[in-house]
């Protein structure tokens, strides 16, 4: 007989406590795991929003601001239109090393010339631009030809469908990007000779025509050269063009990142305060069950168990009971914020991404570990109290 | 094989040390059946403690084969205690959440070398010698006091020990039960080589020993 036997027997022969323990360490789990996937997932999104688009400032209309933040983060179609004269005054002020235009567009609701609904449409210009070659480098190797696509990593061509359609216009998917977690993952990009195309044949092919007002653009991205400074140049920009907001990416979705600090905070305080009422009660558990078992420690202890056995045999509980109460924690939070992981950004107003397996796998590990820590913390002060206790006067009444 | 020399125990209450054994002179020779009768309080209990390590005494030497038990670190009294005594105690000492099998088995799990298949097949062979061959598997709240008591003999006996240490090992049995244990302790006696400590109220049960000894106030008083 194994010392681990007797720990399950003494978890299984005293269910209440044991339960106790178990439902502590679940929620000790549970909490880490949804604090961490949560709120590290909302930053890292955010984070990789801003990496994907490469520019160190964003020209829109004015009047745009918030809207442009959802399309990123929610995948929320938005449309402006500002003069393409816009990229060439901007190339011409110093600081500056590229400008690149952008259109955005989407995708009719409800009509059958478009294969995903209300789909958030990006067209670059291929000459100028800084943002969306480097992935296309990374994953397909060149850059786009007329009629070719990429998507963010939820774009998928319907099962139902030899291929993807927008406005009518048969469009070849050729690879999907990595996920973000933001709004990007749900967007389409193309060129802009592209989306001049569309627009072409629209009328003919489409419920409803695309208009792409002659001239003009949605957005420009700027990179500044080094050792510019962003802040700067943007306020450039602005005074030099009122009709136009310039937003530094570093910048952008502050209204987010404060809700999501002050969301930190809470979620940290509400942590601490659970992991400390949590450990209060396993150290009060642990003192009954060891006042309870003071006898039979004793006769353990003059049948030979050392006082190190001892110990061991009461941490064994501690750890069965953190391991199957840590895991179960993690196991029910990662499935349910995989399951409602559009319900919680729908709540947050800020997506975030799930990580992938391997890291899921770390994260669940340092979780088992946290509780695993605690738990051990917890029993250890009335564990060593009744191992270091005379024998003959733990048997004593 | 047992020497207690001038041994005394005194515990610290809060209400002031209280003198469990004063001077304490004892020799027990190998596989004497020595019975040790005394009222409550009278320091049996804490004699046979001494004797097995589990308290120190406060003054003097106890012996057993010639070294003195309170000179080992507690892994080597321990070792000792699982290799070499055996014991009974007056309370249940069963483990609730473990079979009468999986009981006698206990020491065996603290010793230096378990082996699950043979101190199992040990385990059921020393219950059925104490006449529970057929309650195996069964809990300790399932049994009697008197088979209670039969199973805690046969743990004491499960690492083959040279001393049987035994408190007041009937002091909760019928009178029939009693007879019955002390029986099987004489049997045990007779069959094996083990010297036996047992510790008792009943002077009348000083006739199951080779020896008897009287206790009365931490003091052996008639020898």
């Amino acid at each position: 007989m194994r010392l681990i036997r007797l720990a399950i027997r003494n978890i299984a022969g005293h269910s209440f406590r044991s339960w106790m323990v178990f439902f502590c360490a679940t929620l000790m789990a549970s909490l880490v795991i949804s604090a961490t996937l949560i709120l590290g997932g909302a930053d890292d999104s955010l984070r990789l929003a801003v990496e994907r688009l490469g520019a160190d400032i964003i020209v829109i209309p004015k009047g745009l601001e918030q809207r442009l933040e959802s399309a990123l983060l929610m995948g929320i179609p938005v449309h402006g239109w500002m003069p393409d004269v816009v990229v060439d005054d901007i190339a011409a002020m110093p600081g500056v090393q590229a400008v690149s235009p952008q259109i955005y567009l989407s995708t009719l609701r409800g009509a059958t010339c478009c294969s995903l609904p209300e789909l958030f449409l990006i067209a670059y210009d291929p000459a100028t631009d800084f943002t969306v070659r480097p992935w296309l480098e990374s994953s397909i190797g060149d850059s786009l030809a007329l009629g070719e696509a990429v998507g963010g990593s939820f774009v998928y061509v319907p099962a139902d469908e030899e291929g993807f359609v927008v406005y009518g216009y048969p469009l070849e998917l050729r690879a999907n990007l990595a996920p973000t977690g933001t709004g990007l993952d749900q967007s389409l990009f193309f060129t802009l000779e592209t989306a001049y195309d569309i627009a072409l044949h629209s009328p003919d092919q489409a419920v409803k025509a695309l208009d792409i007002p002659p001239r003009t653009i949605s957005s420009a991205l700027v990179k500044v050269r080094t050792g510019e400074d962003p802040q700067r140049i943007a306020q450039d920009i602005e005074a030099a063009m009122p009709l136009v907001s310039a937003l530094e990416t570093a910048n952008l979705f502050k209204d987010q990142r404060h809700q999501l600090l002050s969301l930190m905070n809470t979620v940290t305080g509400l942590l601490a305060v659970t992991w400390a009422l949590a450990v209060a009660l396993i150290v009060v558990v642990f003192a009954l069950a060891v006042n309870e078992r003071r006898r039979q420690i004793g006769v353990m202890r003059a049948l030979g168990a050392r006082r190190s056995t001892v110990l061991t045999s009461l941490l064994t509980e501690a750890w069965l009971l953190a391991g199957g109460g840590g895991l179960t924690g993690v196991l029910v939070a990662a499935l349910a914020i995989a399951l409602f992981q559009r319900t919680i950004t729908r709540m947050m107003g800020v997506p975030f991404l799930y990580p992938p397996l391997l890291q899921l796998v770390g994260l669940a590990a340092g979780a088992l570990a946290f509780v695993l820590v605690s738990v051990s913390l917890a029993a250890l002060g009335p564990a060593l109290r009744i191992a270091l206790q005379d024998p003959a006067l733990s048997m004593k009444e | 094989m047992i020497s207690l020399q001038n041994v005394s125990k005194i515990y610290p209450t809060a209400q002031g040390p209280v003198t469990a054994l004063l001077n304490v002179n004892l020799d027990v020779q190998s596989q004497e059946f020595l019975v040790i009768t005394g009222r409550s309080g009278s320091g049996k209990t804490t004699l046979l403690s001494l004797i097995a390590g589990l308290t120190q005494p406060t003054a003097g030497q106890v012996l057993l084969e010639g070294t003195p038990v309170w000179s080992l670190g507690d892994k080597d009294q321990s070792r000792l205690r699982n290799e070499r005594i055996g014991f009974v105690f007056q309370f249940p000492s069963l483990i609730p959440t473990l079979t009468a099998l999986e009981n006698v088995m206990l020491p065996s799990m603290f010793g230096e070398r378990p082996n699950d298949r043979h101190d199992r097949e040990r385990a059921a062979s020393l219950l059925d010698q104490v006449g529970l061959g057929d309650r195996l598997r069964s809990f300790p709240r399932q049994l009697s006091g008197g088979q209670q008591q039969r199973v805690v003999i046969a743990r004491a006996l499960m690492n083959q020990p040279q001393v049987l240490l035994a408190d007041e090992p009937t002091s909760d049995l019928d009178e029939a039960t009693e007879h019955e244990i002390m029986a099987l302790f004489q049997d045990i006696h007779a069959n094996s080589k083990v010297t036996i400590l047992l510790v008792t109220h009943s002077v009348e049960l000083g006739r199951y020993g080779t020896r008897s000894i009287q206790m009365a106030q931490g003091e052996i008083v008639a020898a």
